[in-house]
């Protein structure tokens, strides 16, 4: 089974951060992947650029609209995911307590449901 | 877990806020708030409470209360704002009560050093120890700027609000302007203390985030933020081992903060879909050509010309059109460049202006007239005021000399 971990953080918080924080978060993110790799549960990662550089568009009949910013005005956004597989909810879990943010923010377990890349669907 | 100190900083400038609008005058809100910080940093080592904010603002009123001072009726007054000792606090009220703040510390009844001061004072949240230490004067200077800039507000009687739609877009350029100067205090190199220059322009482009997310469509917001980003991009590669500036000819492009140039583009390039252009953008607009050059051979000094033709119409002032010699002379060569450089010779200012001379120097370099490149260079070394510049320029000089042979 393919689990996406999506990372939320708070709309700014890293401006918050102190520089030995980014650091460890960032080198948390290092290892984390190691692990995953080493065990044979690594399907994918994606960061996202901050918030702010997003665009949110809507279509409305032939009317499409075209707002800067995030969509959500939810305090907390999501600024990143990983694709494991794993062959429990709980050992999901797991991994998602290991991720760095987790400490900061909140991550959240989804089963995936449908997936595809270049190279043809993966089994979810 | 987040550190006390980190949590009170973040919550700092929301908890003033709020508490000007709760309280009425600045200098008792911000006293109240003295009060909360200092049991904070007592009681917050065990944990950081869930709403930082409203904690503050909590311990911050009932001390204002406390003082006993006020009149029954502002008592009333003070307490009906929050019920059952808990913060109703919207959104909207919360983005209301920063945008007052920053507003009110841009005023342009201040001075721009009074401006900047109070800035990072009440929106940054930092003490007036370090805001004095950046600027490299004595605390108490810099207490009085901030006590005088306040008795200004209190005479003019500036009111803690946000301005109306018909002024908003004059004001929020003040701020942009406010903004831009703590950056380029911190970019430059003179002006703020050396070791501090890098926090100062990590607070402006913080305050630039700000602004992002409190007036999310407007295009010079965006291009603001993102001429900061991609500039400080360059940081790291910006001063040699020995504290010489590398100018851009020279810098090691692997060094840039790939990151910030990542997000600088596509803010640029999602604020210029808007059509609706300003200086800020058109700056951001170069800087990410020039972030775009995986070489400074491979700089497409053609567009760069464009743009700063096109920042010529919002700036007509001469180091624009300086810059825009300098792509020409880059882009289309020799005789096109020069005269684009004598063509400025009409304004006098630039005569007193080393990086003037520089561009001069530079272009004779390039062109093989060492003997003038070398007076060029010893003419904007007399004018130049930091330290790192004048070793820029001795180097260059240096080089001119060993290269060339002396013909006397």
């Amino acid at each position: 089974m393919n689990y996406a971990i999506l990372i939320y953080q708070a709309d700014g918080a890293e401006d918050h951060f102190t520089a030995k924080e980014k650091k460890t978060i960032l080198e948390g993110h290092g290892r984390f992947g190691d692990q995953l790799r080493e065990e044979g549960a690594f399907v994918g990662a994606i960061q996202l650029s901050e918030g702010y550089t997003a665009s949110t568009v809507n279509r409305r009949g032939a009317k499409i609209s075209v707002q800067d910013g995030p969509f959500s005005e939810a305090k907390e956004l999501v600024i990143g995911l990983y694709v494991v597989q794993c062959d429990s909810l709980d050992e999901a879990i797991a991994y998602a307590a290991e991720i760095p943010n987790a400490a900061y923010g909140t991550v959240e377990v989804r089963p995936i449901a449908y997936a595809r890349d270049r190279a043809g669907e993966f089994e979810p | 877990m987040r550190s006390a100190d980190e949590a009170l900083r973040a919550a700092y400038p929301q908890a003033l806020a709020t508490l000007i609008r709760v309280i009425g005058r600045a200098e008792q809100a911000e006293d109240a708030l003295h009060t909360a910080v200092e049991r904070a940093l007592l009681h917050w080592q065990e944990g950081v409470p869930d709403r930082p904010v409203a904690w503050l603002v909590r311990v911050a009123r009932n001390a204002f209360i406390d003082r006993g001072r006020r009149s029954r009726t502002e008592r009333r007054y003070v307490a009906s704002a929050v019920v059952d000792g808990e913060l109703i606090l919207s959104d909207d009220q919360r983005r209301e009560d920063m945008l007052a703040l920053i507003f009110t510390c841009c005023d342009p009844s201040l001075t721009p050093d009074s401006q900047v001061a109070l800035t990072l004072r009440t929106v940054v949240g930092l003490s007036v120890d370090e805001i004095a230490k950046v600027y490299m004067v004595p605390a108490k200077t810099m207490e009085r700027r901030i006590t005088r800039a306040r008795s200004t507000l209190r005479q003019a009687e500036v009111a803690y609000a946000v301005p109306g739609a018909s002024e908003l877009p004059e004001r929020l350029a003040a701020v942009c302007a406010v903004v831009y100067v703590i950056f380029t205090d911190g970019y430059s190199f003179s002006g703020a203390a050396p070791a501090l220059r890098p926090r100062l322009c990590e607070l402006a482009i913080r305050l630039g985030r700000l602004l992002c997310r409190l007036f999310r469509q407007d295009t010079e917001v965006s291009g603001l933020l993102a001429l900061m980003l991609l500039q400080h991009a360059h940081s790291p590669a910006r001063l040699s081992e020995s504290g010489a500036i590398v100018s851009l000819e020279y810098q090691d492009r692997a060094l840039w903060d790939a990151g910030l140039i990542r997000d600088g583009c596509a803010m640029v390039e999602r604020a210029l879909r808007r059509h609706d252009l300003g200086p800020y953008q058109v700056q951001a607009a170069i800087a990410a050509v020039h972030a775009g050059a995986r070489a400074y051979v491979d700089t497409d000094w053609a567009q760069i010309a464009e743009l700063y033709d096109v920042l010529s119409h919002f700036q007509p002032g001469a180091v624009v059109l300086l810059n825009r010699a300098i792509a020409v002379f880059q882009a289309h060569g020799e005789a096109r460049g020069f005269e684009a450089m004598r063509a400025l010779e009409v304004h006098s200012a630039l005569a007193g202006y080393h990086l003037y001379h520089a561009a001069w120097g530079h272009m004779y370099e390039q062109t093989g007239d060492g003997h003038a490149a070398r007076e060029a260079y010893e003419r904007a070394l007399a004018l130049a005021d930091s330290e790192a510049e004048k070793e820029e320029l001795s180097r260059r000089i240096e080089r001119l000399n060993s290269e060339t042979p002396q013909l006397c």
